[in-house]
């Protein structure tokens, strides 16, 4: 294992320093649209994620963005093989997750984690925040019983909580406090790698903000990595390194983050930027809005990019 | 311009098992013809609660008013029966509710949906209530309103349910539109064109618009007047230009710095400490206060009034006991 030695701020991480921590390779994942309660028949197939491919560098935030159904969560949920990929390749550190036995995966999970959207329905009402914790810490268990509580109480503190909240139930704390104990949760096996699946949507806005820090801080602290999955673009522009455009199914575009907003090139990612409401009324009322036609195919008909300026990429047939 | 609605003292309270929910405290504004006006809160802040009771929407117990009156085109709507409500409702005042598809009934066909106000409080015809519904699906702008009423909802997109429940708001010719997080639901490439297709309608209406939401960027475009609210009561309210460049509140003020811009990059959000108040156990004073870096020892135990702002727009009103300093200003 080589985990990054140097320090490094968000933002420093380039294309151009490291090798790759996670490359996603030509990945598909359809589900099959079936009909009849008994004898199933397949009539269709969604293509949720249709052969996309990129790379996230070590230390980096990489921000996955697109309207709803456009497959950015199952990307993030496929690149962890909580769904089986049709085919196409994740690697992780150079090797490749899909197809590797169970036994094998289970090590693997313990690098890659995964916080969830909604604070509510990711933490089991019926168990204390201890267990909730110490779950994952069982199943890889790195440390010994006797010294899983005291890190169970060292993670709470990390992600801001009160070391003595380990025996309460999620119900006594706010959707921002939950969120902490889903982002403990996640740190618990001290993955480099996190899918953090719109992790502060359903969150308010005064709330946002700090659990959005405490990310930042980590990242900065315990050298992760993250994927951003989110549809807020102004939180997208904050926290993330670089930035990809999904739409309906494939990747259409990507690049640094202040290249992608500042020259956006695909028509699909003109419209997406433009709709972004800026607060600030001076600048909001004198804007030249693009709205998405409805007389307008945005659709990709495959998946090669063309590389317009360094590092940013974009789908082939627009360039 | 003359005022259509005029909120008084409104304090709405809640029974529950666990004590005294104190949803709304001493709400007071008017909104004039023509006028839109933004209600900007979080979860709990009384935003949404405070209409709905108005329009006598919240069941009763649990919910309860307390005190206070709401006087449309000149009628306490509070005093108003039962069936007198429900005329005003529907006809004169009109709402859009964040989930288009919990709001539309999944059994009947659009066009029915829309057609049922006019039927019912204008007494139109099948066939006039008909050609009305085309009509409208015209007007917000779904293509093929002649095949399109004939429709389900699940036959339409999230945005252009959205346009359906818009078009069965403005069924009656509304003098009130009242939009609670109307595009909350909705990818922003959608809620863009929504947003359009509002102010668009408002123009050429001239309804009032009230537009509750909790995103600041929705309503900075589009709204003459931003009122601020929290912990049930309005923190600030004023021009729009004023709230966002010359605010008073500390709380508009932590909103505004703990939201990034998509315009420009930022250092480091400023979040609010924090969480919100437990509204069953409301604050003495401001209760933003506990949250407030600039609060003073009169904020935790009074509540402040809502007053005109020392120097700056007459009509820009902000609740504090406090000025904030002129360096952390917009």
């Amino acid at each position: 294992m080589t985990a990054p030695t140097t320090e490094q701020e968000p933002g420093a991480a380039g294309p151009s320093t490291d090798e790759p921590l996670i490359r996603v390779k030509n990945l598909v994942k359809h589900f099959p649209v079936t009909q009849g309660i008994v004898f199933k028949r397949k009539v269709g197939v969604v293509r949720a994620v249709d052969d996309i491919s990129f790379e996230i560098y070590p230390g980096e935030t990489l921000g996955l963005v697109g309207e709803s159904g456009s497959g950015k969560s199952t990307t993030g949920r496929t690149m962890l093989r909580l769904h089986e990929p049709n085919s196409g390749a994740v690697e992780f550190r150079g090797k490749n997750i899909v197809g590797l036995p169970s036994s094998e995966l289970r090590d693997m999970r313990r690098n890659m984690q995964m916080i969830f959207q909604d604070p509510h329905a990711c933490l089991n009402p019926r168990m204390t925040v201890g267990s909730i914790i110490e779950e994952p810490l069982q199943v890889h268990s790195r440390l010994p019983k006797a010294q899983q509580g005291e890190r169970i109480r060292e993670l709470l503190e990390i992600v801001g909580l009160n070391r003595q909240f380990v025996n309460r139930y999620p119900h006594e704390f706010s959707g921002g406090q939950r969120q902490r104990i889903g982002i403990a949760r996640a740190l618990a096996v001290e993955p480099d790698f996190i899918v953090a699946d719109e992790p502060i949507s359903a969150l308010d806005v005064s709330i946002q903000a700090q659990v959005v820090n405490l990310l930042q801080d980590l990242q900065r602290e315990l050298q992760l990595t993250y994927l951003f999955i989110a549809h807020d673009l102004s939180m997208i522009r904050y926290i993330c390194n670089r930035v990809a455009v999904m739409y309906k199914g494939k990747i259409v575009e990507y690049a640094e983050t202040d290249e992608l907003y500042n020259n956006p090139v695909h028509p699909y990612t003109q419209v997406l930027l433009s709709s972004v409401p800026i607060p600030d009324p001076d600048k909001e009322r004198g804007r030249e809005r693009k709205i998405l036609k409805a007389d307008f195919d945005y659709t990709e008909r495959d998946s090669s990019m063309t590389e317009v300026s360094p590092g940013h990429f974009v789908a082939s047939s627009r360039v | 311009m003359n005022e259509i609605l005029e909120v008084r003292d409104l304090v709405v309270r809640f029974d529950t098992q666990d004590g005294v929910v104190h949803a709304v405290n001493d709400v007071s504004y008017t909104l004039k013809k023509g006028e839109t006006l933004g209600i900007v809160g979080e979860s709990g802040s009384g935003k949404s609660v405070h209409v709905l009771s108005m329009l006598q929407l919240v069941p009763m117990p649990p919910g309860r008013i307390e005190s206070g009156e709401v006087l449309f085109e000149g009628q306490d709507l509070l005093k108003m029966s039962d069936e007198e409500i429900r005329h005003v409702r529907g006809s004169k005042i009109a709402m859009i509710f964040q989930d288009p598809m919990t709001s539309l009934n999944p059994v009947i066909k659009i066009g029915r949906q829309i057609s049922e106000a006019v039927q019912l409080h204008l007494g139109f015809s099948k066939k006039q209530g008909r050609e009305r519904a085309i009509e409208l699906l015209d007007l917000v702008g779904i293509s093929e309103p002649h095949q399109r009423i004939d429709n389900y909802p699940h036959e339409f997109s999230g945005g252009m349910r959205q346009r359906a429940m818009i078009a069965m708001a403005l069924a009656c010719d509304p003098t009130l539109l009242i939009a609670d997080e109307p595009t909350t639901a909705l990818d922003v490439t959608i809620q863009a064109q929504i947003v359009e297709l509002m102010t668009d309608l408002q123009e050429k209406l001239g309804m009032s618009l009230i537009w509750i939401t909790h995103d600041l960027g929705v309503v900075a475009g589009i709204a003459d007047t931003i009122q601020v609210m929290y912990g049930g009561t309005i923190m600030e309210r004023g021009p729009t230009h004023n709230v966002f460049k010359d605010t008073r509140n500390a709380y508009t003020l932590g909103l505004l710095n703990s939201l990034p811009r998509p315009d420009q990059g930022v250092e480091r959000l400023v979040p609010i400490p924090g969480s919100p108040p437990n509204l069953l156990r409301p604050p003495e004073g401001d209760p933003f206060a506990p949250r407030n870096p600039y609060a003073t020892d009169r904020c935790f135990s009074e509540r402040p009034p809502l007053e005109t702002v020392d120097g700056g727009h007459p009509q820009h009103l902000a609740a504090t006991w406090y000025d904030l300093p002129a360096e952390v200003g917009r």
